[in-house]
């Protein structure tokens, strides 16, 4: 029952609020039910009153009638006709009773209408028919009317005519003729609801209906056809109001479409220059990419991108668990080529090594450029054996000459090796070890090195003992040795090389391989520099003093000459001694020079203005040309002691050392033999005009106190006595 | 000759038919009434309506169509009060049967020779007793008492059981014309009323009156108090006239006395108020005659 009236109320919500013709018609149905509601009612009440007015009229004619016939049977004693009288009255359907009293109110007829509900009920109650309290019980019931006619004759009271009117049938009737009323008045209020909505739907709803269906078309974007016109009213006028606003809708969406459709185009144009355009910046940035991690030269991967595939197999080993090993490679004297040939022959040389060693390694493997003539070879699962191997065959791709400028040109590579996670745990750590153990095999002559934290001046110990280089210097902790530099041709000493030893307090001799690089990448080696000068100048007047005139030579680092100060200084302190400018003599190595020839030569002839010998110290190993050669105001060459030692047993050292002197002296230079060792060596260099001669052969470095007494007798050879002599243990 | 003989053949049997239909004509009457003396008119029963003509043939109406079905014979209800055209009637010979009081079927068999053949038995019972009635705080505890006295009848001066036999009573308590004052009202139950109304001192009326509910109704019974009863006596009679045959009588009796014995019949006594109609001789009204001498001195 619930769902029933909810579907029904939702049915009503539905029509009101969904329908205009339901709420038309709803309003007009409720308002004509209300309007007959309210007339059927005050018809009802004037029924009723009208009723009630009848039965009081008819009542009234009743008992006129009746009192006008009464009295003669009264005076005849003829109640059998007054009985008559009352069963003819009571024979009225509406008449409850009628009785006629006598004055004192006894009952004189006895018929009363016992099938009346109300007196059958009466009676039910009554033991015996008691008229007078019958009658009175009667007259708490409001459904029937009492009237008493007083019956007279000649004035005289014969009794009371009492009549009651059962008035519910009436009203009954009259009920029901208003219930029929109401119900003819439904069917019409009905009709007249089926008649609005007919008209309503044909003349208002369906004009509506149309300019719905059309708003809706609107709203779907179909404007194809108009709002049909079915009438020329009001919502006739509105019809033709919204096909003229369709009309000028469609005229705006068509000029809107054909704009549209412009910008759609334009869009397209739009969208193909900005895929054409992506592309060509996704080509750009696969350039770029490939130019920010690939070397435009060798097309190999650059830095960046060795450092990203170093990181990638960091985390892989460490992952697997596995090790891979770095090979750093440095090309030998690559300066000379590209200083000889030009930057276009050492650029194609550089590619051709790319091209070898790309083709030597595994698929797996990976090789990149760091820069300059630097490579880097990145071989997953190998160890140091393999790293060996692999090293070997590096070497032996580069055996075969490259044909550069129609030249055959050989080459050879220092090559350092480091293994994860052994030499390091991280891509800048890994790499240091390689670069570390490949300069180790460069300054030592190796073919490849595997790294060793020896010598890796980055270790906490080398730092630390760094540290307390810095300290020795300061607090003259160093000592000067001194090696004799003797003339062949005259057997007498001419100069001593003044070296640099530590004797450190606690870790006893610190060989001057070990703390000179270690000084000279720390930036130790400018003081270091200044502190031998300075000693160097001191002990120069002191055997000045002693008498004894020699010439002091002095090593210079790299870092010396870029000191823009330093020739400055080096004059203050000369100006500051008695001895000569000219007993002082300044070493440079050739690969100092070498590495940016033009300031140097700069920086020399500053030197040279100060009236001191410049020397170029382990020439051999630096490429430099003859023509460079020439423009540096130097005065003394030092062949490096690797050609001197070997050249007995060494014919290629030999016509080195042999076209070295010749070379200097055809310049006007003199030259002097590093490392000779034993007297053979020494005959070779005096049968090949050598000048000097320098080695343990002579004497090793001694302590100025011990080569003091040297010095008072400067011809070595007059001695026959070799200073160092045999006491002394050859360093090498 | 054949012609001839055939005209005269024709000649005598169309006269022998003529002689045959006159002969029919004239002895139909008489063979008729020979089988059956039956009336050549439509029966009419006369009623006597002592309470109005309208009510009486309201209620024998049905008496009457009942009789016209199973006599064959058209039957027709005339209701009259007791008046000279009444009289007239019956001298004549008017009413095949008639429905009256007692004292008027004496009267009609003395003068006309109307004949009982039945009488009616109403809910008051077959024979009626008349009582004459007092309110008990009258007083009166006997008739004698009611010298002086107005006492009320039932009817009028021709009523047997209204006044000739409550008349009857009050001589034989000795009490003359005279010694009381007689009043009438319609009924007895009307002549009751107006005792326990205190319009007269004694009423005349058969006791099973006071059980009917125009008198119950109105008076509490319990207070009357009846002083004397007369002796049970036939009341309202059928009776036929003398012309009628004898087998029209008895046919008219098997009527009357067989309503009762069919659903249609009894349909009929209800309409008619009559419980009964039961056999009924000229002897059952010896006792009546004897009354009717006593109290009007007339001898029938």
């Amino acid at each position: 029952m619930a769902a029933v009236r909810k579907r029904h109320q939702s049915f009503i919500q539905f029509i009101w609020h969904n329908s205009l013709v339901g709420k038309f018609v709803s309003l007009t149905v409720i308002v004509v039910f209300l309007l007959m509601g309210i007339s059927a009612v005050i018809n009802y009440q004037s029924q009723k009153q009208a009723v009630i007015n009848n039965i009081q009229s008819q009542s009234q004619m009743l008992g006129s009638f009746v009192v006008s016939i009464a009295p003669e049977a009264l005076l005849s004693y003829d109640y059998d006709a007054l009985n008559n009288y009352m069963e003819e009255i009571n024979k009225g359907e509406d008449i409850v009773y009628a009785i006629i009293l006598s004055p004192e109110g006894n009952a004189m007829t006895s018929y009363v209408e016992r099938r009346n509900q109300y007196i059958s009920h009466e009676l039910d109650k009554l033991n015996k028919l008691n008229l007078k309290q019958l009658i009175a019980s009667l007259k708490q019931n409001k459904d029937i009317i009492h009237q008493s006619f007083p019956i007279l004759f000649q004035d005289k009271m014969l009794g009371h005519f009492k009549l009651g009117i059962d008035k519910r049938r009436i009203e009954a009737a009259s009920q029901k003729k208003l219930i029929n009323q109401i119900f003819i008045s439904s069917i019409l209020t009905v009709l007249l609801g089926i008649g609005i909505y007919i008209v309503f739907r044909t003349y208002i709803m369906n004009p509506i209906k149309q300019l719905v269906s059309g708003a809706q078309r609107i709203t779907h974007g179909t404007l194809d056809r108009n709002v049909e016109v079915i009438s020329s009213d009001e919502l006739g006028n509105l019809g033709r109001v919204f096909n003229q606003m369709m009309d000028k809708l469609r005229a705006s969406i068509k000029d809107k479409d054909d704009a549209l459709q412009t910008v759609q185009e334009l869009n397209h144009y739009l969208e193909e220059r900005v895929i054409h355009r992506t592309r060509e910046l996704e080509s750009l940035n696969q350039k770029l990419e490939k130019l920010a991690l690939h070397d435009s030269l060798t097309n190999l991967p650059n830095r960046f991108c060795i450092q990203d595939r170093l990181n990638k197999m960091i985390v892989e080993a460490r992952r697997d668990n596995s090790c891979f090993t770095v090979i750093m490679m440095d090309l030998d004297r690559f300066k000379e080529i590209n200083d000889t040939l030009g930057h276009d022959c050492g650029d194609q040389l550089l590619i051709e090594i790319g091209i070898r060693l790309k083709e030597m390694l595994r698929p797996s493997d990976f090789i990149g450029r760091l820069g300059g003539d630097e490579f880097a070879m990145l071989l997953p699962d190998t160890d140091e054996q393999g790293a060996k191997f692999v090293s070997e065959k590096i070497h032996h791709v580069l055996e075969p000459s490259f044909y550069l400028s129609d030249m055959a040109f050989s080459i050879s590579a220092s090559i350092g090796i480091a293994t994860y996670p052994r030499h390091g745990n991280s891509t800048s750590s890994i790499l240091k070890s390689a670069d570390v153990a490949m300069y180790y095999a460069k300054n030592h002559k190796l073919d490849f090195c595997v790294y060793n934290p020896v010598a890796d001046f980055n270790t906490p110990d080398r730092l630390s003992l760094m540290g307390e280089l810095r300290f020795a210097i300061q607090n003259e902790q160093l000592e000067l040795y001194f090696q004799p530099e003797v003339e062949l041709s005259s057997k007498r000493i001419i100069a001593v090389e003044a070296l640099t030893r530590w004797n450190h307090p606690e870790r006893g001799f610190i060989a001057p391989d070990e703390f000179i690089p270690m000084a000279e990448q720390s930036g130790l080696i400018r003081s270091m520099t200044y502190w031998v000068i300075k000693s160097a100048i001191e002990q120069a007047e002191a055997w000045q003093k002693m008498g004894i005139d020699i010439a002091v030579s002095v090593n210079l680092s790299m870092q010396n000459l870029h000191d823009p100060d330093f020739a400055m200084n080096l004059a203050a302190m000369l100006n500051n001694t008695p001895v000569a400018n000219n007993q002082f003599e300044f070493e440079v190595t050739e690969s100092a020079i070498m590495s940016d020839p033009d300031y140097v030569v700069k920086v020399l002839d500053q030197l040279g203005a100060l009236d001191v010998s410049i020397a170029i110290d382990d020439f051999g190993t630096g490429y430099s040309s003859l023509s460079q050669l020439k423009k540096l105001p130097v005065h003394k060459l030092k062949i490096d002691k690797s050609f001197v030692m070997d050249m007995a047993v060494d014919s290629d050292d030999e016509t080195i050392v042999h076209s070295v002197i010749d070379m200097a002296h055809t310049l006007g230079l003199t030259v002097i033999a590093e490392g000779v060792e034993n007297g053979s060596v020494m005959k070779q260099l005096n049968d090949l005009a050598c000048d000097y001669i320098q080695g343990y052969y002579i004497s090793r470095p001694l302590p100025a106190r011990k080569i003091t007494p040297l010095l008072r007798d400067l011809n070595w050879g007059n001695t026959g006595k070799k200073p160092g002599g045999n006491n002394v243990t050859v360093i090498r | 000759m054949n012609r001839l003989s055939c005209r005269s053949a024709i000649s005598a049997k169309l006269i022998f038919f003529i002689e045959i239909f006159l002969l029919w004509l004239f002895f139909s009457p008489i063979l008729s009434s020979a089988s059956e003396t039956r009336p050549t008119r439509e029966l009419i029963i006369g009623i006597y309506a002592p309470h109005g003509i309208r009510a009486s043939v309201t209620q024998f109406t049905p008496l009457a169509e009942q009789a016209s079905e199973v006599l064959g014979q058209p039957v027709r209800i005339e209701a009259s009060p007791d008046n000279v055209n009444f009289w007239e009637k019956l001298r004549a010979g008017y009413y095949a049967l008639v429905y009256y009081n007692p004292y008027q079927y004496v009267r009609s068999h003395h003068d006309y020779g109307y004949q009982a053949i039945a009488r009616s038995e109403t809910d008051a019972g077959g024979l009626v007793t008349i009582g004459v009635h007092v309110m008990k705080d009258s007083g009166i505890e006997s008739l004698a008492q009611l010298k002086g006295r107005r006492v009320m009848f039932g009817g009028h001066r021709g009523s047997m059981l209204g006044y000739i036999v409550p008349t009857y009573l009050m001589r034989q308590a000795g009490l003359k014309a005279g010694d009381y004052q007689e009043a009438f009202a319609r009924s007895p139950a009307s002549a009751l009323i107006a005792t326990y109304l205190r319009k007269a001192d004694a009423a005349a009326a058969n006791p099973k009156v006071l059980d009917t509910p125009m008198v119950s109704d109105i008076c509490d019974t319990a207070q009357l108090r009846q002083l004397a009863i007369s002796l049970p006596l036939a009341n309202y009679t059928w009776a036929v006239s003398p012309q009628l045959s004898p087998q029209w009588v008895q046919r008219m009796r098997k009527f009357l006395l067989g309503l009762s014995h069919s659903r249609d019949g009894r349909a009929v006594l209800k309409q008619a108020g009559l419980r009964d109609i039961v056999a009924a001789t000229d002897a059952d009204y010896l006792e009546h005659r004897k009354i009717i001498k006593a109290v009007l001195k007339q001898q029938y």
